[in-house]
């Protein structure tokens, strides 16, 4: 007796394989989304990993010293020496510098164990690249700031010549400059932001005029470097503040 | 009996070929993996191998992207899901042609000439009828089987290209 098959039976089965390959198809459909969700998720991760870098960067690079900076500036230019004022400034203005260019060396924390081996790679390179690129400005604008407050030094120092075995810079840097700026600068505090503490306040009050006060001294002829207005810088100053180059540098970094 | 063993050896052969084929292409993904044990591999199996294979972390291939195969495909893949429709329908065409071939109602059609040039000619029809409907079966579920092993193949596919779509490839 044969065994009889129906068209019935033939459409099942093909009707069958094609419910699979539907089934098959709607997954890889699924897939498809669930790729595109996955990538805009890591770019997502991506995109605030970055941020939170910038963020950082920026927020240790502005020195919440900003304002107490300012208030030193003021209170060496109210000391009277212009060279004091200088030094001030320059010596805050490497700090600054220097700061922002070590915290925007953060920038270079990207997690590119995680982002080098997926799609993201090249927008991590390309970032990476404009981090160091960043660092290398940075560096740059601390190396003319150095190298504008040195030249400014020397050109100060060329008022002193003829007047003495110290030149009005070496004193100045030696007795109270640039490394006892330093180290006040250091001494200041924990300030954040817009604000600083009661003692960064006392700080600038009563230590700064202290490290000024021999400069501030020597500038009304009391003091023993030879940089009073009297017997070196007062007919440059008098002839006018733009001639005078420690204050042409005070001027330029302000 | 002896067309379905010849028709079997042939649909297996195919299906084997066509297995080895995709076990061999999943060895860099899945080493050592099996035909039963790609049947068997979950979504969370899928994207551990994938990280593997492809250098990537788990997080950033999750189970979510990746389907696991249908079963259906699999069964219509699989040379024994069409053996009883072959086996029905041989048995419908030989029955058939051994009708036309012999029988009283043969020698009725041939108007009592059989051996003649007549009966010759309406002999060969009957086999060309014959061998036509065995191929066109063999055909249709050589198709259909092909189907399914494809279905499979793009399946597995759309896990590597999931995993090139996040290597960035």
């Amino acid at each position: 007796m044969a065994r009889s098959v129906s068209a019935y039976g033939r459409a099942k089965t093909r009707e069958s394989l094609l419910s699979n390959l539907l089934v098959s198809q709607a997954k890889q459909r699924k897939s498809k989304v669930a790729i595109g969700k996955q990538k805009k998720k890591m770019q997502r991760e991506f995109q605030r990993e970055t941020q939170q870098l910038y963020d950082k960067a920026l927020a240790e690079g502005k020195s919440p010293l900003g304002n107490v900076f300012k208030l030193a500036n003021l209170v060496s230019t109210l000391s009277g020496n212009p060279l004091a004022a200088f030094l001030v400034n320059t010596a805050t203005n490497m700090y600054m510098k220097d700061r922002q260019r070590k915290a925007s060396k953060g920038l270079l924390n990207l997690n590119m164990s995680r982002w080098g081996d997926t799609f993201l790679s090249e927008a991590g390179d390309n970032y990476l690249s404009g981090a160091e690129e960043q660092q290398i400005t940075q560096s740059k604008v601390l190396l003319d700031s150095l190298i504008a407050g040195g030249t400014a030094a020397m050109s100060a120092g060329g008022f002193k010549k003829g007047y003495g075995d110290q030149t009005f810079v070496q004193a100045a840097k030696s007795k109270a400059g640039l490394p006892k700026f330093d180290a006040f600068i250091k001494d200041l505090g924990t300030g954040q932001g817009n604000k600083f503490n009661a003692r960064d306040m006392a700080v600038i009050s009563s230590t700064l005029p202290q490290l000024l006060r021999p400069l501030a001294e020597d500038w009304q002829g009391k003091g023993k470097y030879n940089t009073s207005q009297s017997n070196v810088l007062k007919p440059k100053y008098e002839a006018g503040r733009s001639q005078f180059p420690a204050f042409q540098g005070y001027r330029k970094y302000v | 009996m002896k067309q379905e063993g010849l028709s079997f050896l042939l649909f297996k052969d195919i299906e084997n070929m066509f297995r080895q084929s995709i076990i061999d292409s999943l060895q860099s993904l899945f080493p050592g993996i099996t035909w039963s044990g790609l049947q068997s591999l979950n979504p969370q199996a899928i994207s551990e191998g994938i990280a593997s294979a492809y250098g990537l972390q788990e997080q950033d291939v999750p189970s979510e992207m990746f389907q696991s195969l249908s079963p259906g495909l699999f069964e219509s893949a699989q040379y024994q899901t069409y053996a009883p429709m072959m086996a029905a329908e041989g048995d419908t065409l030989l029955s058939n042609l051994k009708s036309t071939l012999g029988g009283v109602d043969v020698s009725k059609s041939y108007g009592g000439f059989a051996g003649t040039a007549a009966s010759g000619r309406k002999e060969k029809q009957a086999r060309d009828v014959y061998g036509k409907g065995l191929g066109d079966m063999y055909s249709n579920i050589r198709g259909m089987q092909t189907e399914a092993l494809t279905g499979i193949q793009s399946g597995i596919d759309t896990w590597r290209q999931s995993a090139e779509a996040i290597k960035g490839y």
